[in-house]
């Protein structure tokens, strides 16, 4: 007590004063008075435009004309007997689950490496770390130039290790979906490495040192102590990655959406509304993805809860 | 004796190749769009590719500086970054202080309600919100930007001050009291120096978020001069000759206050993120 008496910088002649009547609120009025501020904002600008999307979908909006009439259910259903759309949907599953399976992958092999200690740690956790500041736009531009077919650095080294009658085009329509799930990877694997270095820094090594002792060698110290103490993590990081990666739109779009070969459903919704100046058409691929992120979250939230319950 | 030490060195060569391969696959990219931001006409196009260059040449920043608005691009990125920022992280600590202090019937509702805001994708929102902005005239506008971008740091910023706020002992407050502080004297000198680390990391987070984004930008910004740095730099890609050095020193432009930034406040991150986004 008498530390924190020290740490606080509070006028010494308010003591003197004794406390001073004050006018008392109940608590419940500060509470919701410190809220508002954050309460409009997400009321205005993320659950308003959510009620108006559901209107949009069932109108034949269009992106730039005042055109505005309803239509009833004709988008969705138009939108499922469309086969380009369950195309897009098997594309974004893909897309999603092979870019997530990877980064999960990797980037425990990541968190452990950095989890040891060697000299010139400090540098290589940055460098670790750095592709997920990176914004979209430069990470495609930099990949495509890298990958370019005739001058690209990495289609050079590729040729080099591979050699084929003719250098890999690996932005050519039937190779850039794997090109983009490796740059995705390349990007988002960072904060895997974050969230399981942090819970790697929770596990009490003396518990790793004693099975070390114990004559248990590096790959069954891993798969009896260190990863039953990660599986919580990884089970949330599945779910909120898989999430994160189903409705990522910037680096699918600017590396390899704009033609149909990866036309995944954030990018269909964006090619509908702007491209083809549907908004109403492009408002029901929205409410699809809108749906499916619902009932991600309430998994994700009941997972959480029971979690912080068993810890509790 | 023999075997172990072998094990040792084993184990440390793994360690070694991991390393250096991460160095290099994280580190390459940034390493080539520096070099090609300054590599001469001569060597751009040459094949195999040049690793090195001997006669650096800063033509694309002048180019870029000369033939294009980056300075507009630049100071309309740097103003909606900091008004988003700016709001999110006051409304946000506002707001997490209220919830961890004085708790109110739907103060959990609000919680929930704010961790589906978190999960709401842009593509998502944006599609509605160029309809909204559009009617409001909010299209064209630094304000739209930012508060769209504020909305979407502060659900974000919540969740993660909330822990921090609520790893600050009552007791502490309860001193401040004694000693004659009331409650705003009390939040401002005792609370948020304790929630310090968790302010830093939400405020580099949303002025990331804004700084990075192309989404939005180009949905609700259609006239050049309001253009941000992510739209501008994709709009001279799309033009008709790629002029690649040009197109990196932006690159490179626009990712130096971001790696400054992290460079300086990558231990708070780590700790926030650690703490925060992930349970």
């Amino acid at each position: 007590m008498s530390l924190t008496r020290t740490t606080t910088p509070a006028p010494p002649r308010a003591r003197a004063d004794g406390p001073r009547p004050r006018r008392r609120m109940p608590g419940w009025f500060w509470g919701a008075l410190l809220l508002s501020p954050a309460f409009l904002l997400v009321a205005g600008v993320i659950a308003a435009p959510i009620a108006y999307l559901v209107r949009l979908s069932f109108t034949d909006a269009h992106a730039y004309l005042p055109k505005f009439g309803s239509v009833g259910f004709d988008n969705y259903v138009a939108l499922l007997r469309a086969p380009h759309f369950w195309d897009s949907v098997r594309t974004t599953v893909w897309y999603a689950g092979l870019t997530v399976g990877l980064q999960l992958v990797l980037g425990v092999l990541i968190a452990l490496l950095l989890h040891q200690r060697f000299r010139g740690r400090g540098v290589v956790r940055l460098v670790a770390l750095a592709p997920y500041m990176v914004p979209s736009i430069v990470v495609a531009l930099v990949f495509r130039w890298l990958l370019d077919p005739t001058t690209g650095a990495y289609s050079w080294a590729i040729d080099k290790v591979w050699p084929g009658s003719e250098p890999p085009n690996l932005l050519s329509p039937n190779l850039i979906f794997w090109s983009l799930v490796a740059v995705s990877v390349w990007m988002f694997t960072p904060f895997i490495v974050i969230s399981v270095l942090a819970r790697l820094q929770t596990i009490d090594p003396s518990v790793v040192e004693a099975a070390t002792v114990d004559g248990a060698g590096a790959w069954r110290r891993f798969w009896h102590i260190v990863l039953p103490e990660l599986k919580p993590v990884l089970y949330t990081l599945i779910l909120l990655r898989f999430m994160f990666m189903f409705t990522k739109f910037d680096v699918v779009y600017l590396f390899a959406g704009t033609g149909t070969e990866v036309r995944t459903l954030p990018v269909l919704t964006f090619q509908r509304i702007f491209g083809e100046a549907r908004l109403g058409s492009g408002a029901a691929v929205a409410m699809v993805l809108f749906v499916l992120l619902m009932i991600f979250t309430t998994v994700y939230l009941r997972t959480l809860y029971r979690e912080r319950e068993e810890t509790a | 004796m023999t075997t172990a030490l072998h094990r040792l060195s084993r184990v440390r060569w793994y360690l070694v190749t991991g390393i250096v391969l991460l160095v290099a696959i994280n580190g390459f990219p940034f390493y080539w769009m520096a070099l090609t931001s300054v590599k001469p006409g001569t060597e751009l196009f040459s094949y195999p590719p040049r690793f090195i260059t001997t006669a650096p040449d800063f033509g694309g920043f002048q180019r870029l500086f000369e033939t294009t608005n980056f300075l507009t691009y630049a100071k309309n990125s740097l103003i909606i970054a900091t008004g988003a920022t700016v709001l999110s992280v006051v409304v946000s600590a506002l707001a997490a202080y209220g919830l961890t202090r004085f708790p109110f019937p739907g103060s959990r509702a609000f919680s929930t309600a704010i961790l589906y805001a978190y999960t709401f994708a842009p593509i998502v929102i944006v599609v509605p919100l160029y309809g909204m902005f559009r009617e409001a005239g909010l299209i064209n506008s630094h304000l739209g930007m930012i508060l769209a971008y504020a909305s979407f740091g502060v659900p974000f910023s919540l969740w993660l001050l909330q822990p921090f706020f609520r790893a600050i002992p009552g007791e502490l407050e309860e001193a401040a009291f004694v000693d004659g502080a009331n409650r705003v004297k009390s939040a401002w000198y005792v609370v948020f120096p304790q929630a310090l680390p968790g302010l830093i990391a939400v405020s580099v987070f949303t002025f990331l978020l804004a700084w990075e984004d192309y989404l939005f930008a180009r949905v609700l910004i259609t006239r050049d001069d309001l253009k941000t740095l992510p739209i501008a730099l994709h709009d001279l890609y799309n033009a008709s000759l790629q002029d690649w050095p040009l197109l990196m020193a932006a690159a490179v432009l626009i990712n130096l206050p971001v790696l400054i930034a992290f460079l300086f406040v990558q231990k708070y991150l780590v700790a926030g993120w650690g703490a925060g986004a992930i349970k």
